[in-house]
């Protein structure tokens, strides 16, 4: 029996994280880096009791979830695959390594931070 | 045991060669700026769940003139892979028959680029 390729697996992740990156990003990136710290928000809107208890909440936690995890997700297989643009052509095993663990970690860091904010 | 001399191409500068090897350069370097904002953003929740004083020191980096340059920055590379991400988007999804006729690729980016829109503004009311 042939070896079966983890491909598929890093090529939905990153395809998932595309679609999401491609969605929410652009409106999220206004609003952290634009909108509330020239003010044009209402007063809270990026408040401390207002964000605990979107992200401590069961769909705000999932949302930011799926949404940070799926961009680590995406991120990494394109800087791996970008690797041989730039004349990384050994030890990709290792890089390999290097790009979906550091996704794996911010996955896990995600989760961990969601879930020490709902309880 | 011979050792073969085979030409290698040089490569170095290849991007520079064709304005289509930068714009998959640039758009394939949106993703180190995607990640970045990630990282933002975890450090956003780690902040949260800290409690309010590291929360607010969250907030006030925020505010900071670094921020704001980094957020441009990260705003036009994040809009750069929504145009992008969507103008490949045919090539990557199995064709829809409807009829006779498969669905024109205008037609899926086009519903990709509505739908970047309608849910940026559902994003935005929500959190005003």
């Amino acid at each position: 029996m042939s070896k079966r390729s983890h491909e598929p697996i890093f090529w939905s992740l990153f395809g998932a994280g595309g679609v999401v990156a491609a969605l929410v990003l652009p409106a999220l990136v206004l609003i952290t880096g634009l909108a509330w710290p020239l003010g044009l928000m209402s007063d809270g809107a990026l408040g401390y009791e207002r964000m605990s208890s979107v992200a401590g909440s069961l769909l705000g936690g999932l949302v930011l979830f799926g949404v940070i995890a799926l961009t680590f997700w995406h991120a990494a297989h394109r800087i791996f695959h970008s690797l041989h643009d730039f004349g990384v052509h050994r030890g990709l095993g290792v890089w390999k390594m290097v790009c979906y663990g550091a996704a794996f970690v911010g996955t896990l860091w995600t989760a961990g931070a969601l879930v020490a904010i709902a309880i | 045991m011979s050792a073969r001399n085979t030409y290698v191409r040089p490569m170095r500068g290849w991007y520079r060669r064709n304005p289509r090897f930068m714009a998959y350069l640039l758009r394939e370097g949106t993703s180190v700026f995607v990640a970045l904002y990630a990282l933002l953003l975890v450090w956003g929740l780690t902040a949260l769940a800290g409690g309010a004083a590291s929360y607010e020191r969250w907030l006030a980096f925020l505010a900071s003139p670094v921020s704001v340059l980094l957020h441009l920055v990260i705003l036009a590379a994040a809009v750069y892979h929504t145009i992008t991400w969507f103008q490949v988007a045919p090539k990557a999804t199995p064709p829809l028959v409807l009829g006779t006729k498969s669905l024109p690729d205008s037609a899926i980016i086009g519903g990709g680029y509505a739908a970047a829109v309608v849910v940026s503004l559902v994003i935005l009311v929500i959190a005003w």
